[in-house]
Order: structure tokens, then sequence, then C-alpha cells
């Protein structure tokens, strides 16, 4: 078995449908999208649309869950013990436990909220940042930024099933988000422990989770406004090992990614 | 353009934005009119807002000055795994349910149901649940749990509201009457009014 997959060779069967970044990137609706008042970004019934918007969203997430398990299961296999200790690829093999359960989790609650495997295509940029062929740089891209990305998602879908007052949503999210906790912990201690002699490799590791961070941001997507739809959630990222800076940091990088996306739909406008 | 089932009109035509044939679409309208018993003068007017993407879904029914006023987003055609790319199951059972809607206003018992625009989130999803049970036995794809999950979202999560949406999916007429006491049995007439108009993405506001 090679080392190293590339997102290009995963294995899906044929219910699966893969999207093209640049479909979405040059898709001519976004500026139109981006102007226009579509009502509350974040989740509540009000919501026009409330139930396609999270069935969506629920498949985006069952498939990253997917992906997750495969990132935390390349990270057992790809390296030698010299560069990722042996503690660590246990640490990930535990990760693929709960990953995998948490893609059973999320089949039940697709079918609790009407949706299939497959009816939305699947981005596999998440996948993409568990390509790192420097097991630092991985940890930070995925457990830290990723699955710090997921504690948000969770938690915000925790939220909508209180307000919703559906049971099965709320209780299912609830133990999924204990477990990213978890992985987001474990991503911040192995960072620390690989790096306490080389804060250069540090540096470069927080700096491709700040670039991770600010992608996954996803212009708006992830923020602390009533504009963004998955909020940043400081609790749980506490929980996690984040310093309350680094809490501060992403929520930065979330308004800047937001005003990034803003001045550029500007700039669009004003050229069409 | 006019013909024997009156006039039928789909907008915009040309699509620009996704792959769309506004003449399928007014095929397709005209096929399932026909099929449901639109008197042959009617005329229909579909609008497609092909601004809008997957997931936004919203479609809208209204009779005005006796012609068929249907309007939805694009995404209501779209191909869920194919972005931009039209989806004609989709559309016979969007376009079905459209029409089914504004047949019920003619003459099937929803006669006095306010407009679109002015239905309550709960009402709305209870004659969706009627409509689109109603697509179902026409022989349509239609994912019964997605609809008990809007269903659920609006009139609650419990045994009640389940079995509320079993009756109005199963019968083949009902009247708005009937929708008003579905939301008064399940309490999602007792829910705070929404604060955002029904019409807001038709309303087309820009920021």
């Amino acid at each position: 078995m090679k080392r190293h997959l590339p997102e290009t060779e995963l294995a899906r069967d044929e219910r699966f449908r893969r999207n093209k970044v640049e479909d979405q990137i040059f898709d001519p609706r976004n500026l139109a999208m981006a102007t226009r008042d579509l009502g509350p970004a974040q989740m509540s019934v009000d919501r026009p649309s409330v139930s396609e918007r999270s069935r969506s969203l629920m498949h985006g997430i069952f498939v990253g869950e997917i992906q997750a398990l495969e990132g935390a299961g390349r990270t057992c296999f790809d390296f030698d013990d010299a560069d990722a200790p042996f503690a660590l690829k246990l640490d990930m093999a535990r990760q693929c436990w709960d990953e995998s359960r948490h893609v059973e989790i999320s089949c039940k609650l697709a079918d609790h909220m009407g949706t299939d495997i497959g009816e939305y295509g699947e981005s596999t940029f998440l996948y993409a940042a568990a390509c790192n062929t420097d097991p630092v740089m991985r940890l930070c891209g995925v457990n830290r930024a990723l699955e710090g990305l997921a504690i948000d998602v969770f938690s915000s879908m925790k939220a909508f099933g209180e307000t919703t007052e559906d049971p099965i949503l709320t209780f299912c999210e609830d133990w999924m988000l204990a477990d990213e906790v978890t992985h987001v912990k474990m991503g911040s201690d192995w960072m620390r422990r690989l790096t306490e002699n080389d804060l250069d490799r540090r540096e470069r590791a927080l700096e491709f989770q700040r670039t991770v961070d600010k992608v996954f941001s996803l212009g708006g997507f992830r923020g602390e406004s009533e504009e963004n739809p998955i909020q940043i959630t400081r609790k749980f990222r506490e929980l996690a090992g984040f310093s309350q800076a680094e809490c501060d940091e992403i929520a930065a990088l979330a308004q800047q990614a937001m005003d990034d996306a803003r001045s550029m739909v500007a700039a669009a406008a004003a050229a069409s | 353009m006019a013909n024997a089932r009156g006039a039928i009109t789909v907008k915009p035509d040309p699509f620009h934005l996704i792959m769309f044939d506004a003449g399928v679409i007014r095929d397709l309208v005209e096929e399932i009119a026909g099929s449901l018993g639109v008197p042959t003068a009617t005329n229909i007017q579909l609008t497609v807002d092909e601004e809008i993407p997957m997931p936004i879904v919203a479609t809208m029914a209204d009779v005005v000055d006796g012609g068929y006023d249907l309007w939805c987003t694009g995404a209501c055609f779209e191909a869920r795994n194919k972005s931009r790319a039209f989806s004609e199951a989709h559309a016979r059972a969007e376009i079905t349910g459209m029409i089914l809607r504004a047949n019920d206003r003619v003459s099937g018992g929803f006669e006095n149901a306010p407009a679109d625009s002015e239905l309550l989130p709960g009402e709305r999803i209870a004659w969706d649940c009627y409509t689109m049970g109603r697509v179902a036995s026409l022989g349509h794809k239609v994912h019964i749990q997605k609809r008990l999950y809007d269903f659920r979202l609006q009139h609650g999560f419990t045994d009640a509201a389940d079995a509320a949406f079993d009756r109005l999916w199963n019968t083949s007429a009902t009247a708005f009457e009937a929708i008003s006491e579905v939301c008064v049995e399940t309490g999602a007439a007792s829910r705070p009014k929404p604060k955002l108009r029904a019409d807001l993405i038709r309303a087309g506001k820009r920021k």
C-alpha cells in the first residue's frame, strides 16, 4: 500500500459524486447571491429553506467525517515512527474509531432529516488538508483547524436542534462534539510536543493552520456575528487547548475572510 | 406563446446563469397542467429565479385574475449532485406540486386561503404535506422522510405532529380549514409569528 494517497485516489462507491472546486468558485450565481437578501444567516426555523439548508449541511458533515477518518487513518500509516511517534499513531487510531462512529451517526441523522448518501456532491478539500507530508503540519491543519471547525459546526447544529426541539439532532451533535474536543486537544498536545525543540517548525505549522482556518471560514460561513451561519465556539476550543489569544486570532481570521469576500463582491459588482 | 391550454410563459427565456432550457420547462408545464385538469383557458406563468442555487428551495403558487402565478427558485429544478444542471425528475415533481396548489386555490377547498406571501410557516408546510402526498400518489419520486422532517420543524417533533402528517399525507381531499385545525392541534398556530416575510426570497431585495 502506498503512502501519501492523493485526494484523487480516495475510494468511493457509485453513490458519491465529486464536486469540482472550480465549479464552485466560478459559479456565475455567486455574485448575485452575495448581494441578495436571503434572510438571517444563522440556522433557525424562521430562516428561508431552513430544512434543505440543514440537510445539505448534514450531508457535508457526513462526507467530512469520512474524510476525517481517511486523514487520521493515513497519519497512522504514512509516517515512520521517527517522524510520528507510535503513541501519536495510537491517538490517530482512536480518532479513526471516533470518526467511524461519526460517519454512522451522520448517516442516521441524514436519514432522520430526509436525505440520502450522495444526494449532494462531495468536496474533498478537507482531505486535501490532510495530505501534508509533515505530520506536524497535518496535525495543525486537520486536528487544530478542521476539527476546530467541526467543534463550531457541531455546536451550531446542536443549538439548532435545541431551538427546534429536535431531540435526536441535539443528542447526536452533543456526543460528536465531545469527541471533536478530544481530537483538537490531541492535535494541540502533539503539535507542542513534536516542536518543543524546533520553534521554527512550530511557527510554520501554526502558519499553515492560520491558512486553513482562513480558507475554511469560507468568506463568512464562520464567525461571531449574526451574519455567520456557524458560530465560533470559544468555550469548547478552550477545553481543547486553545488559548484566549488563539481564539481571538481565529475570530479575527474569520472576520478578515468575510471582509475579503465582501471586497471581492464589491469589486466584481463594480466591474460588471 | 398562446396554445390550446391558454398562454404558458416561462421566465427567464433564455436562462443565463444555469443550464436550464425554458422551452423544456414550458413543455413540462403544459403536459402536467393537462394531466391535472387545469382549465384550458387558464394562463400559466412560471418564473424561475435563476440566481438562487441549492440548497435554497422555495416555491409559490398563487392565482391572480384567474391565471396561475407560479414562482420557484432555480434550486427546485437543480440536480442535487451537479451544480447548475437541470433535473427533469425534480422539475416534474415541483411543477406538479405548484399546479396542484394553484388548482386547490381555484376549486379545491382553498379558495379562501391567504396568498402564499401571507401564509404562516405552519400553514404552508401542512399544505405542502397534503400536496406532496398527492404528488407521490401520482407516481413522482418524493422523499417522504424529507417532507416529514420539514413538517416536524414547523409542527414539532411529537407524536401528535407525526399523526397529523400521516393524515395530511394520505388524504386525497381536504380544505384550508382543516390545515388551520392541524396548526392548532400541533401547536404551530401558537408559535410566535415569524419576523421575516414569507416571500422574502421572491422579493429579490439586495443587501
